[in-house]
């Protein structure tokens, strides 16, 4: 009996010693922003000769790696974050990355990856519940942006994008890639403004399917990202 | 230590013979491999059962009205019988004809467009959609929350009583995956079960059945469960093009799921716009109601000329693909035992 205790002992210490290998927590804080301003509902920009309001806006990170010298060096494992303006704890959460990785850039995917989108039912981030996931068409949506303008000719003046779509060739999602230096948090601003203020909105003030269209965006929406 | 030992056995045995203990994908014998990989939701009594309470209940419906039975009932190999196009919520009616429902662990897309792709993501569609049930996802999580009777099914399905859609998606696609149906006079025949043959009349059918229709009704699931125009003259007042609205790819104009022929006898009307009432019309329609264009599929670019005695023993053939034993299954029924305990 004595001897079975010490076996059981030395495969849990031997496996809390696994866990414990030494990794340091390195935080993701994005900044919402529109322009210079923090991005906050209901607050009116500068869109080109008129005004815009933001009332939505929600992104899939997913896919996160950090690389050096243009070869991966760590990668995040179930990495799949909901970043939305309406929950600010949603714009922070944290790596746990090993203590000797040494990086120079963070990548990571706009948007949630083919195999994901056909694997049926994921629950966390992913889970169908979030308001993320269309449900005429199987598929995530990688980014939703909705907002007024008075510029804009549709009903209420409402713009409604959702970009997505994971099947060629109508793929989405994309890859993210943005200089940085090891440090406690890494600070991403996110800015709307660059989206918005490629989309004419009084030409263009509605995307609800995959397509041509939500590809160009999407590539648009890729570089919002940048690290301060 | 011995008693140790004792503990540890018994636990197994329980464990054996608990309803959380996994099960099997029910495969019949010589069929593929089922395409639904069952590792990442393994099954078990308990989430097939929750699944079965929420496939019959109406709480997924926004005013309480409809249920997935509501257009997919046992007795008729889950379909809505009698009428085109199935109508929902608020005495709507929706755009297609509601497909039979059996052997869904062998099909890589659903709906009669290919729209979903996952059959854990199926129900999503259906809730959502404003003729069907008219609600989502979210609002039904709610409601399920709000329910002593789903904590309690929840509980003992996931072990522990969160209701998430993950989980809620997962059940009801475990029990529509025990919807296989493998058990007609045609299956008897082919197992070679003692004292079960096919009349002359039905083995007429069969040769006729192989040469002209096996194509795209491949045995044994009676479909390839791909996507095939086969000459439907769109109907204007729907000007439903099928699967190109999907793949927005010219050459999926007119293209439906190829469905199973399984239990044909009792899943009227027929065609995604439910437009054939009788299966001698459907037959007709092959014969000599073919639109030619350039996304028919090759399989009927050649006529198929039938005599009318053909036609009858085509059907006759057709009608040993009914599964009693799956059209009665009790395990399908609703669960009336979990909501009045």
């Amino acid at each position: 009996m004595k001897k079975v205790c010490s076996i059981i002992f030395t495969l849990l210490a031997s496996c809390f010693s696994l866990l414990a290998q030494d990794t340091t927590d390195v935080g993701i804080q994005l900044q919402l922003r529109y322009g210079g301003a923090p991005l906050q509902s209901g607050k009116e920009y500068h869109y080109r000769d008129t005004t815009v309001q933001i009332n939505v806006f929600r992104t899939y990170i997913s896919a996160i790696r950090l690389s050096n010298k243009g070869k991966v060096v760590w990668h995040e494992p179930d990495s799949y974050h909901l970043i939305d303006m309406a929950d600010s704890s949603s714009c922070y959460f944290t790596l746990r990355v090993p203590s000797d990785v040494i990086y120079d850039t963070i990548i990571w995917n706009l948007g949630i990856d083919s195999m994901a989108n056909v694997s049926g039912a994921m629950g966390g981030a992913l889970d169908p519940t979030r308001g993320m996931y269309w449900s005429w068409q199987s598929g995530y949506i990688n980014l939703k942006l909705e907002g007024t303008s008075t510029m804009c000719p549709a009903r209420q003046h409402e713009f409604q994008f959702h970009l997505g779509g994971y099947m060629p060739p109508f793929a989405s999602v994309q890859e993210v890639h943005m200089a940085t230096r090891p440090g406690k948090v890494i600070n991403v601003s996110a800015d709307i403004a660059i989206l918005l203020d490629v989309i004419d909105l009084s030409v263009q003030h509605s995307i609800m399917i995959p397509g041509d269209d939500a590809v160009a965006l999407s590539r648009i929406a890729a570089g919002i990202f940048s690290v301060r | 230590m011995k008693y140790l030992a004792i503990l540890i056995l018994s636990f197994i045995i329980l464990a054996a013979f608990s309803s959380n203990s996994q099960l099997q994908l029910k495969r019949p014998e010589g069929w593929s491999a089922p395409v639904y990989d069952s590792r990442h939701n393994p099954l078990s009594a308990n989430k097939i059962l929750l699944g079965r309470a929420l496939f019959h209940d109406p709480i997924l419906s926004a005013d309480s009205t409809i249920s997935c039975v509501s257009c997919h009932l046992q007795y008729s190999a889950f379909t809505h019988i009698d009428h085109q196009l199935s109508h929902g919520i608020y005495g709507r009616t929706g755009r297609r004809n509601s497909p039979a429902l059996m052997n869904l662990a062998w099909s890589k897309l659903l709906m009669w467009d290919g729209a979903v792709n996952h059959l854990d993501m199926q129900p999503l569609a259906p809730i959502a959609n404003k003729d069907e049930m008219d609600t989502s996802i979210d609002s039904v999580m709610k409601r399920l929350q709000r329910s002593p009777v789903y904590k309690r099914l929840f509980y003992n399905a996931w072990g522990d009583s969160s209701i998430t859609g993950e989980r809620f998606l997962k059940s009801m696609a475990q029990f529509m995956l025990t919807m296989v149906s493998s058990n007609s006079k045609y299956d008897k025949v082919m197992r070679k079960e003692q004292g079960i043959a096919f009349t002359e009349q039905e083995e007429r059918g069969l040769t006729l059945f192989r040469r002209y229709c096996s194509e795209c009704h491949r045995e044994p699931l009676f479909t390839t469960n791909e996507f095939a125009n086969n000459g439907l003259p769109p109907d204007t007042t729907l000007n439903d093009y099928g699967r190109i609205n999907i793949t927005h790819k010219a050459a999926d104009s007119l293209h439906f799921k190829i469905p199973t022929l399984r239990n044909v006898e009792y899943s009227f009307p027929y065609m995604h716009d439910g437009r054939f009432s009788r299966l001698q019309q459907v037959i007709d329609h092959y014969t000599s109601g073919i639109m030619h264009s350039n996304t028919l599929s090759p399989a009927l670019n050649a006529p198929i000329v039938l005599s009318p005695e053909n036609k009858v023993d085509l059907v006759a053939f057709l009608l040993t693909l009914s599964d009693k034993a799956f059209l009665f299954d009790s395990t399908y029924s609703f669960p009336h035992f979990v909501f009045t305990p």
